[in-house]
């Protein structure tokens, strides 16, 4: 199947990513944040990049602007839950705008997540 | 339609006309043949059948009555007949002609004139779209000024469509011109072949009428021939004139829309830049905030250090407390003092007594030491009833007032910390946001520009389609000043033309072709294969 | 320092529409409109970084002009493109012969012009 990317600095949810992913039968890296996103995608160029958008040291949005950047056919998903005044709508809408493939909104269920992987990658 | 079943019936040529009797009255006889097998044969046929072969008789022999007839009637065609046959069939090419070219430059009637070219009509629409785009850019930037994000995200949503829907106009606009361009060229090329078809008809006419003695009529067909040319001609013109107004018409709008996109991109480029500074506008206000922030938090500190302070201000009450009653004592010692003085007061005035007359003076004195030991005690007294109360307030107050006061103090102070952790989380929400804000409206302004960019370039057909339009007019100038010879040639000769005009008319049509085949032709399925590539670095 | 880009071509849309074009992307346009003006312009002494040149115009066309502006002194390694709506071989041959550094077939996309630009300019 794919090689995916999750970034999300919620150890839990980055976890419970993995494991959903891999029983799909992807092979998943994970990151904690942009930063360490960054890094995990020049190592292991992955063919789908799912990012959380509010992280610490580098947000989501930077991430898919670089990304975005260097690749501009790549299959990114968002994911956000937003936080206090920013909610989840603006920061999904906004990745949106810059051309992820798709996006999540917290909470999402395995069947929701399945079906945007499929899309972004275009199966 | 009626010109082409007159031409059936005018079928004149002597084999033809044999071909049509013989194929009739095969017809009949094959008819009768059946007819009278089949009655024959089956003796007993039923009505149906009989009827359906009868019918079919009739019709043979109807169609054969009347293909006699017609072919009896007009008999051989004088050469009149012929000249002014022709005619009418230039006529009716002429008039098709005109009509195509009319409906491909979009004239619906000429005479009406007031119907609007539907290039104009996108133009306009195009123009429109401009204009509500760069309206649209204006609400951008308003909407930014204001800070109102409702009216931004509006605006934006809005603009990104309209965008795309100017560009899809102007790839109509641009199709329009080029459509007009190839239409044009087919109907000139259909026009040369069916003239190159009339001029050889023509020769054969005059050929044969050459033979002839010299008619007078025929000359006077040739100079109606001659002023049918003139005619197309002048339609030629016309047609060359719109192409002239199209030529203008499509640099006239690209020019405008050249205007209008540099408009536009200088707004993005403001907008770019009117971001750029309400982003070191907000990082100044990020300053103010930070400001803010630690003079907060410094107050913060000072109302959680008051509770210590009022600690402290106690004890120094408590030790006030202290120093009254250490007063108290001296009171005490006062009273003392008095009672003692009283005592001795009260002695000295018995010795005074005893004294008699020399003690005198002395009672005096000792009545004196005794007024001051008693008001001396007042005095005591009422200093002991003022630390009294002192002592009191201070114990009173130390007891309800202040230990409330200290308690909601030290509530407030809380709050003040509570409330400065959510101003600074506020402060990085709104950091992120405008941050995000930022991002997204960069990239979407980077998209605009090279939209603009392209449609910029995609203006580049105005000069392919003008440059195509003069290769027509100059192929339909030639062509033009060659019949002006023929028809001059016609007239002269009476009939007798020594030049090949037709070769000189093919030459004209293959020197069109071969320039137009050495430009790019946008419509050529093949282009791509046979063409060198649009782009090459030597 | 912006590139200066010298537009030659007859057709006034052409020249506004690839001048603003190139103006866009950041680079500083000079226009003339036939042969006999852009060579006025580099005797004037315009030091173009890049020339850009259509082939059919009325009193110099393109290709003398290219033989003409190779010929100045230190415009022996100046890249010259065309930009005309002139497909065929033996014309491309020509202006390779003339001294032409590339050959561009009208219309060209705004940003594939940029990207033909930076590629024979490099640093651009």
């Amino acid at each position: 199947m794919a090689k995916i990317l999750v970034i999300d600095d919620e150890e839990q949810l980055r976890d419970l990513l993995k494991q959903m992913l891999t029983r799909d039968g992807h092979e998943v890296v994970t990151a904690f944040d942009g930063v360490e996103g960054m890094r995990a995608f020049n190592q292991s160029h992955p063919d789908l990049v799912i990012t959380d958008i509010i992280m610490p040291n580098k947000d989501g949005i930077e991430v898919i602007t670089e990304l975005l950047c260097r690749k501009p056919n790549l299959a990114i998903i968002a994911i956000s839950g937003g936080r206090r005044a920013i909610t989840a709508e603006f920061n999904l809408e906004s990745a949106e705008l810059l051309g992820v493939k798709g996006i999540l909104s917290k909470p999402f269920t395995r069947d929701q997540l399945r079906e945007a992987v499929n899309q972004a990658l275009g199966l | 339609m009626v010109a082409k079943s007159k031409n059936i019936l005018n079928f004149q040529n002597g084999a033809g006309r044999i071909l049509l009797i013989s194929t009739s009255l095969m017809l009949v006889l094959i008819g009768c043949a059946v007819f009278f097998s089949f009655y024959l044969e089956t003796g007993s046929s039923s009505y149906r059948e009989v009827l359906f072969l009868g019918l079919a008789m009739v019709i043979a022999l109807s169609s054969q009555w009347f293909l006699l007839k017609t072919i009896q009637t007009p008999q051989i065609l004088s050469p009149e007949e012929r000249v002014h046959a022709t005619n009418e069939k230039l006529r009716h090419i002429l008039n098709s002609i005109t009509r195509q070219v009319e409906s491909a430059l979009g004239i619906k009637n000429t005479a009406v004139g007031n119907i609007e070219h539907p290039a104009d009509i996108l133009a306009a629409t195009l123009i429109q779209c401009v204009a509500t785009m760069s309206e649209q850019v204006k609400t951008l930037l308003s909407a930014l000024q204001m800070g109102s994000n409702e009216t931004l995200e509006e605006a934006r949503q809005s603009f990104i469509p309209l965008i795309d829907k100017t560009a899809e106009a102007i790839t109509q606009y641009l199709n329009i011109s080029q459509n007009i361009d190839s239409q044009l060229r087919e109907r000139i090329n259909e026009t040369q072949q069916l003239l190159l078809n009339l001029r050889s008809e023509l020769a054969n006419v005059t050929q044969r009428q050459a033979q002839q003695k010299e008619s007078s009529d025929l000359s006077m067909s040739i100079r109606q021939m001659c002023s049918i040319i003139e005619t197309h001609l002048q339609i030629d013109n016309s047609v060359d004139t719109q192409l002239q107004v199209v030529a203008h018409d499509t640099n006239e709008s690209a020019m405008m829309l050249i205007t209008l996109m540099r408009d536009l991109s200088d707004e993005a480029r403001e907008l770019v830049s009117y971001i750029s500074s309400s982003m070191s506008n907000i990082r100044s206000m990020e300053g103010g905030v930070d400001d803010n922030v630690a003079f907060i938090v410094r107050i913060g500190r000072f109302i959680q250090e008051i509770p210590i302070k009022i600690q402290a201000d106690i004890q120094s009450v408590q030790g006030a407390s202290g120093v009254i009653d250490g007063l108290g004592y001296l009171v005490d010692s006062i009273k003392e003092i008095s009672f003692q003085t009283d005592i001795l007061a009260v002695n000295a005035a018995i010795q005074a007594a005893h004294a008699g007359e020399a003690g005198l003076g002395f009672k005096i004195v000792a009545d004196e030491v005794r007024k001051l030991a008693v008001n001396s005690n007042k005095a005591a007294e009422m200093i002991e009833a003022g630390l009294e109360t002192a002592r009191h307030t201070i114990q009173h107050g130390l007891k309800f007032k202040f230990l409330d006061e200290i308690m909601v103090q030290m509530d407030e102070a809380a709050h003040v910390s509570e409330a400065v952790k959510k101003l600074e989380e506020s402060h990085e929400d709104m950091r992120q946001y405008y941050k995000t804000l930022f991002t997204v409206i960069n990239r979407n302004n980077t998209k605009l520009a090279n939209d603009i960019s392209e449609i910029l370039g995609s203006i580049q057909y105005q000069d392919v389609v003008r440059q195509r339009i003069e290769r027509i007019q100059v192929a339909m100038q030639r062509r033009n000043e060659l019949l002006q010879q023929f028809a001059m040639e016609l007239e002269n000769s009476k009939g007798n033309i020594v030049d090949d005009f037709a070769e000189q008319m093919n030459i004209v049509l293959n020197n069109y072709i071969e320039e137009e085949s050495h430009h790019n032709n946008s419509l050529n399925p093949n282009a791509a294969e046979d063409q060198p590539p649009k782009f090459e670095l030597f | 320092m912006a590139k200066t880009i010298l537009l030659v071509d007859d057709s006034v849309t052409m020249l506004m529409s690839v001048k603003n074009n190139l103006e866009i992307a950041g680079f500083k346009v000079e226009t003339a409109e036939d042969g006999v003006k852009a060579m006025a312009k580099l005797t004037a002494g315009l030091k173009p970084d890049l020339i850009i040149t259509d082939i059919n115009m009325p009193n110099m066309g393109g290709i003398e002009f290219i033989k003409k502006a190779r010929a100045l002194p230190g415009f022996r390694f100046m890249p010259i493109l065309t930009l005309t709506t002139e497909s065929q071989q033996g014309k491309r041959d020509e202006g390779k012969a003339a001294g032409a550094t590339g050959w561009l077939v009208k219309p060209v996309g705004g940003a594939d012009l940029v990207k033909i630009i930076k590629q024979v300019l490099p640093g651009a």
